[in-house]
């Protein structure tokens, strides 16, 4: 009985894992309609970020990436002063992003790599990537078909994870936890970072929860995505509030990477499987909802642990395999909108 | 000077690179000849994935397919000491089955789902395939593949006459995914793809052509991935794993998803940036792992965002369009047999939405060689009672009969007995011309098989299909515009096509769903004295307009529809002085 009560901890615990990342996913495709493959490489970022930040690293990608916002914010800038229109018009978040990476980054150096100053320089810092990608790949490709959009995700996560490899190197990094130590659960003893794992799965659903269905931006952003076009006539800018669910989701996933990270080591293809296995999970939402893909994470943790204990060389082929018949009764109970 | 047709440059094409891949299995040094291999058969794949996109299916677990093929023909060919070509026509089978059985489950489901099923079958497989270590060799590989032996030739030594081997065979496929596209199942991909309910209206099942493409896709994987068991000897997980899908799938948008011969050109340009990175960067940098994730990535963007075509759209520009040649055949083909039924019959039919009743007890009669117009205000019932009679949707009360068939669920059937209909908004397939386009009306008059379509076998099929096509196109005045693309057509000769394509079908009873909308006032006239030609011939058409003048100058009797029920029927003269269908039209009573 102690084994069942274990696997099943064990599982939730990979579940709300999975689960901050299974958000994310939902929330961009909701709002943007894209499929993001990508979307595992921003917790790799994040722990990988968080890593660097820890030992008071990463003045160059710092200045780099500021470098590039700064870039395009003039090459925006430029084009708003040819076309005679407003003048900071669509660089906001270039300009934006630059500041807040470039004070994360003079927070981390003055506290001489304090743990919740490098964790915030992380979710910075993969929100500035997130900026740049939407930029780059998702605003040329606005009205493309999602097949389309998807085939450029996978393009996307091909550049993240090299960059990744060439920027943190291939070999893993420890990272140590908020707390060591746990608690006893009945049986069972729960260390505190799957605890902390858990809340902030919990907390980060519950904010979106709020916003996406309560809040006039989240309702917003939510418009956006069932109807471009109509959104648009109602004021809403679309390509903010794609930008928004861009950001937002990069520092979901990035603050989910860095938590996981004590538990697995950081390295740069930690993200693949963390987003595939979100993926599964989010699908039994349709991608749309997030109770259910909350829902579809748990079980996809638990099915993982448990099939680890029983079938261990079959774990990821049983996982996988899921998918089919929960995207089977998806389609078939609530066919994904054509857009 | 004459232009070269499609089928000529195409041949010629094959016919250089048979000389060149054929000198270069002679000549080179033995690496160039692994190269000129493992290039042939990389193309064999990333064929089958291009005939997938193009039939607007995706897979992103593509090289599962190819790791099925490999592993079975070589454990059928090692551990079962079976003949090699045995084992690899068993290893394709395999394959291709897989492909199938997996394709039947994911094809209906919608968007972005495929897209993630895929990618879960891609994971899954080779997953498979080092859990079953017993019988694979899992993670530490599979040893000892047999020598491939067929006649003279043979994979061991250099394997110079199985480069040329794989290399001829390559561009005899390459040749026949060319030669199907411009078939009559190349059309029902192309109208599956582009309209799938068009697509069964005229006869084409989407089950049928889905399947196909996937028997045919995952046959050309398992095709590639037994030549490469041959090749190496040796198998491990890696080449079949979902970052090889995922290759596969940057070469089908490199080599651009329209032209079987943009996989070749797909499979080059992946080679040669593989070639530049392992040879430049590597050495120069040191980072080649993360270098050619990062280029790839950037490249496959660049190309979907920048230029979507591929290098297929670069070469596109010189290669001819297909043409058929004009049909020398100077008649008409007959006007069908007028079957001995009426040909429509409606009897007290109803279809109920939960609580609405968008129509309710209405009675509808057409007979042999009449023109019948059916009108109405908005909201009148129009479209449900047009979607009854294509078998669209089926009754909730009464009974629908065409043609002497009860309305059913199955859309491909009506128009085998020949009734053939248009679409308001206009169906029409933008990539073909127009000639192709109405050649597809004729889908139902033949029957071919993928074999002969792939061969060339099925050249009196096509030339039949192509003598009707001809004849609509005189009938509605449209040969001028034959090879016309239908993207460049005006709204009022895109209906026209349309109405040629349903001609084509050869059909005895014609539903136009609002022709004249968007015609200009002498492309009515014709369009009515083309109706009243075909109804000399014994057709029998319905009309669903608006335009009241165009249908009381056309039609012997109408129907007026209003809020689901029947307000009048009669001849033109009777239904314009009915007082009630002056209310309905008006809005007032008659003061």
């Amino acid at each position: 009985m102690d084994v069942f009560w274990f696997l099943l901890i064990d599982g939730i615990a990979w579940g709300a894992a999975y689960g901050i990342v299974a958000l994310s996913i939902v929330l961009v495709h909701t709002v943007t309609r894209v499929v993001n493959i990508a979307q595992g490489e921003y917790a790799t970022l994040g722990a990988l970020g968080f890593y660097m930040a820890l030992n008071v690293g990463g003045q160059v990608l710092t200045m780099a990436v500021c470098g590039a916002h700064l870039a395009l914010a003039a090459l925006t800038i430029g084009g708003n002063v040819l076309k005679k229109r407003r003048f900071l018009l669509a660089a906001e978040w270039n300009l934006g992003t630059a500041l807040c990476l470039a004070l994360a980054w003079v927070l981390v150096a003055a506290t001489g790599g304090n743990y919740w100053a490098a964790a915030l320089y992380a979710m910075v810092l993969a929100a500035a990537f997130a900026v740049i990608i939407f930029r780059l790949t998702v605003r040329p490709l606005m009205n493309a078909s999602p097949l389309v959009l998807v085939v450029c995700s996978i393009g996307v996560f091909l550049t993240m994870s090299g960059l990744s490899l060439a920027l943190f190197g291939a070999e893993p990094r420890p990272i140590a936890p908020v707390s060591n130590g746990g608690v006893m659960m009945g049986p069972v003893f729960v260390q505190y970072q799957s605890l902390l794992i858990a809340l902030s799965s919990i907390g980060v659903m519950a904010a979106l929860y709020v916003f996406s269905e309560r809040t006039m931006t989240g309702r917003a952003l939510r418009a956006s995505a069932v109807n471009r076009d109509g959104a648009e006539i109602c004021g809403i800018p679309v390509l903010w509030a794609g930008n928004l669910s861009f950001v937002l989701a990069a520092v979901f996933s990035a603050l989910g990477g860095l938590l996981l990270a004590p538990m697995i080591t950081a390295s740069y293809d930690m993200g693949l499987t963390l987003g595939l296995k979100a993926f599964v999970g989010a699908a039994m939402g349709g991608l749309a909802e997030y109770p259910a893909a909350v829902i579809g994470v748990l079980l996809v943790g638990t099915i993982e642990s448990f099939s680890a204990f029983s079938a261990s060389s079959f774990r990821d082929v049983i996982v996988y395999t899921l998918i089919i018949p929960i995207l089977i009764w998806r389609n078939a109970v609530k066919p994904p909108e054509d857009h | 000077m004459a232009r070269l047709s499609l089928k000529t440059t195409n041949r010629s094409a094959a016919l250089f690179l048979a000389i060149f891949g054929v000198a270069v299995a002679v000549f080179a040094p033995s690496y160039q000849v692994g190269l000129l291999t493992i290039v042939g058969i990389d193309t064999i794949v990333t064929l089958g994935l291009t005939m997938l996109l193009i039939s607007g299916q995706i897979s992103l677990g593509h090289a599962s397919y190819m790791g099925i093929g490999a592993y079975c023909t070589a454990i059928l060919a090692r551990d079962l000491a079976m003949t090699p070509v045995l084992a690899l026509v068993f290893g394709v089978a395999v394959a291709s089955l897989a492909c199938v059985v997996i394709g039947s489950l994911t094809m209906r489901l919608k968007g972005i789902f495929v897209p993630l099923a895929t990618l879960s079958i891609g994971i899954a497989v080779p997953t498979a395939i080092v859990a079953l270590d017993w019988l694979t060799g899992g993670a530490s590989g599979f040893p000892n593949v047999p020598e491939f032996n067929l006649g003279p030739i043979s994979s061991g030594g250099e394997g110079r006459d199985f480069a040329a081997f794989v290399w001829i065979v390559m561009l005899l496929l390459l040749l026949g995914c060319a030669t199907l596209l411009n078939s009559r199942f190349g059309r029902a991909v192309s109208a599956d793809a582009a309209h799938h309910d068009m697509a069964l209206v005229f006869g084409s099942s989407i089950e049928y052509t889905r399947l196909t493409t996937f028997a045919l896709s995952g046959a050309l994987a398992g095709l590639g991935g037994a030549l490469y068991a041959f090749q190496l000897n040796f198998l491990s997980v890696s080449p079949f794993s979902l970052a090889a899908g995922i290759h596969l799938l940057i070469a089908v948008v490199l080599g651009g998803i329209v032209h079987p011969f943009g996989a070749f050109l797909g499979v080059i340009a992946v080679t040669l940036i593989e070639a530049f990175l392992q040879n430049v960067v590597a050495r120069s940098m040191g980072l080649s792992g993360a270098a050619e994730m990062m280029i790839f990535g950037v490249v496959l963007v660049a190309v979907l965002i920048k230029y979507p075509g591929g290098i297929w759209s670069v070469i596109a520009r010189i290669w001819p369009e297909f043409t058929f040649p004009r049909s020398p055949a100077t008649q008409a083909t007959p006007a069908p047999a007028v079957p001995e039924v009426q040909p429509v019959h409606v009897e007290k039919a109803a279809k109920h939405f939960g609580g609405l009743k968008a129509l309710d007890g209405v009675s509808l009669h057409i007979g042999k060689g009449e023109i019948i117009g059916l009108i109405g205000p908005n909201g009148a019932g129009k479209s449900t009672l047009f979607d009854l009679l294509c078998g669209l949707t089926i009754p909730t009360e009464g009974s629908v009969a065409i043609l002497g068939q009860t309305a059913s669920k199955n859309l491909t059937r009506l128009v085998r007995f020949g009734a053939a209909r248009t679409f308001q908004h206009v169906k029409l397939i933008d990539h073909l011309t127009v000639l192709e386009n109405v050649a597809f009306g004729a889908h139902v008059t033949e029957k071919t098989d993928l074999f002969r379509s792939m061969t060339g076998l099925d050249r009196a099929a096509e030339t039949r299909i192509f003598d009707r096509a001809w004849d609509a196109l005189r009938k509605t005045g449209l040969e001028e515009l034959a090879n016309a693309k239908t993207s460049t057509l005006s709204m009022g000769q895109a209906r026209l096509v349309e109405i040629a394509r349903a001609l084509a079908s050869n059909p005895t009873l014609l539903m136009l769903d609002e022709p004249a909308a968007g015609l200009r006032s002498g492309e009515k006239r014709l369009l009515a004295d083309l109706l009243h030609e075909l109804r000399g011939q014994g057709m029998s058409i319905l009309l669903v307009e608006h335009d009241l003048e165009f249908v009381v100058s056309c039609v012997s009797r109408i129907y007026v529809l209003n809020r689901g029920t029947l307000l009048s029927s009669g001849t033109p003269q009777e239904v314009q002085n009915d007082p009630a269908v002056i209310e309905a039209y008006l809005g007032m009573s008659n003061a």
